[in-house]
């Protein structure tokens, strides 16, 4: 992340801090990291319905958590840490509530992705989003924020707790496996 | 290099077709979704902030603040009424225990006193009058024996001076 946008962060975590100042440093922040946070967490759960959900909840985290925020810590990978946690505790409740139901709690984000408005299977971007839903879990988080959102090894490092190399040799795997889908036609 | 660059440069490295496909998401959004999105998330939080006001304010004033002191006197009356209780209950266990022991004492001395007689009297009238009346004649015999035996005893061996001699001694009545 670049240095001004980081700066920027700090004086709206600072402005949040000030009673006076809070709602518009929120507006503010939620005005600037609304998007990335929706689009990582629709790729988890696929539908629009459940990423606004998952996004409120997200957005009132923040609002709850916010002015215990450390200022040494990175705004942006704290946030994508709060949308990651909430779509795969999310995720977590559908396939429970799926697994009690008759269907398999497998291929629930796999059916949801097929029942997108528009699906097309012979498109390739289609296509590419049917063999990321085939990844273990892990890996098709890594993958998305390799390679759509275009995350630093070492921001992502912040977000998951993992190593760089552990997440190099996971996003390594992951295209691998992408890659084959595809070719598997 | 930028992070597009980046990305696409380490696909290549791995020698990766994704180097060359478009990152373009399939996935449609409703229209004018994001740009509703900041004031529709504000207000949700704004209403639980509203809530959470109004939740506070359904308690009287203070009432938080007087509560640790409320509960801290509520359990010491709590405790203070456990030893009024306790000796009252100990109490009725030891006079419980008390009258056993005499209802079993009670119980032993009619059990085994019953196995004995009364008293004299008790026991003659259990005793016919034919068995009486035989006693007396059969005690009559026998000392009317021991009487003959002691006197013929008597003449045999003593002479009448010391009859004489002896009832000067005890005296003649």
């Amino acid at each position: 992340m670049a240095a001004g946008a980081e700066q920027d962060d700090h004086i709206l975590v600072a402005a949040f801090k000030d009673e006076k100042l809070k709602d518009a440093a929120f507006t503010k922040l939620v005005r600037k990291y609304q998007e990335r946070l929706y689009w990582h967490i629709r790729r988890l759960v696929v539908t629009h319905e459940d990423a606004n959900d998952v996004l409120q909840n997200v957005f009132i985290k923040v609002w709850r958590n916010l002015a215990e925020f450390r200022g040494d810590a990175n705004l942006y990978t704290w946030l994508y840490r709060i949308g990651t946690n909430e779509a795969l505790t999310w995720m977590e409740q559908q396939k429970r509530r799926t697994s009690v139901s008759l269907s398999g709690s497998e291929d629930i984000f796999s059916e949801k992705l097929t029942a997108q408005k528009d699906f097309s299977p012979s498109k390739i971007e289609w296509k590419l989003q049917q063999a990321v839903q085939t990844l273990p879990e892990k890996q098709r988080i890594v993958f998305n924020l390799r390679y759509y959102d275009e995350m630093p090894y070492e921001d992502m490092a912040g977000v998951l707790g993992t190593s760089t190399g552990a997440l190099k040799a996971s996003y390594h795997h992951a295209v691998k496996k992408v890659e084959a889908f595809l070719a598997a036609g | 290099m930028n992070k597009e660059n980046e990305i696409i440069a380490e696909l290549q490295s791995m020698e990766s077709p994704l180097a060359t496909m478009a990152r373009t998401m399939p996935y449609s959004v409703p229209k004018g979704y994001f740009s509703g999105l900041t004031a529709d998330i504000y207000n949700t939080v704004s209403q639980l902030q509203a809530t959470t006001d109004s939740d506070r304010k359904q308690v009287p004033e203070g009432y938080f603040e007087t509560l640790p002191e409320q509960m801290l006197l509520a359990a010491k009356q709590a405790d203070k009424k456990k030893p009024v209780l306790q000796p009252l209950f100990r109490q009725v266990r030891w006079a419980a225990a008390a009258i056993l022991i005499v209802c079993i004492g009670i119980g032993s001395y009619m059990t085994f006193d019953n196995a004995y007689p009364a008293n004299a009297e008790t026991m003659l009238a259990s005793v016919s009058q034919n068995e009486i009346t035989d006693y007396l004649q059969d005690i009559e015999r026998v000392e009317a024996e021991n009487i003959s035996d002691d006197v013929a005893l008597g003449s045999a061996q003593l002479d009448n001076d010391a009859i004489v001699e002896y009832l000067n001694e005890t005296g003649w009545e």
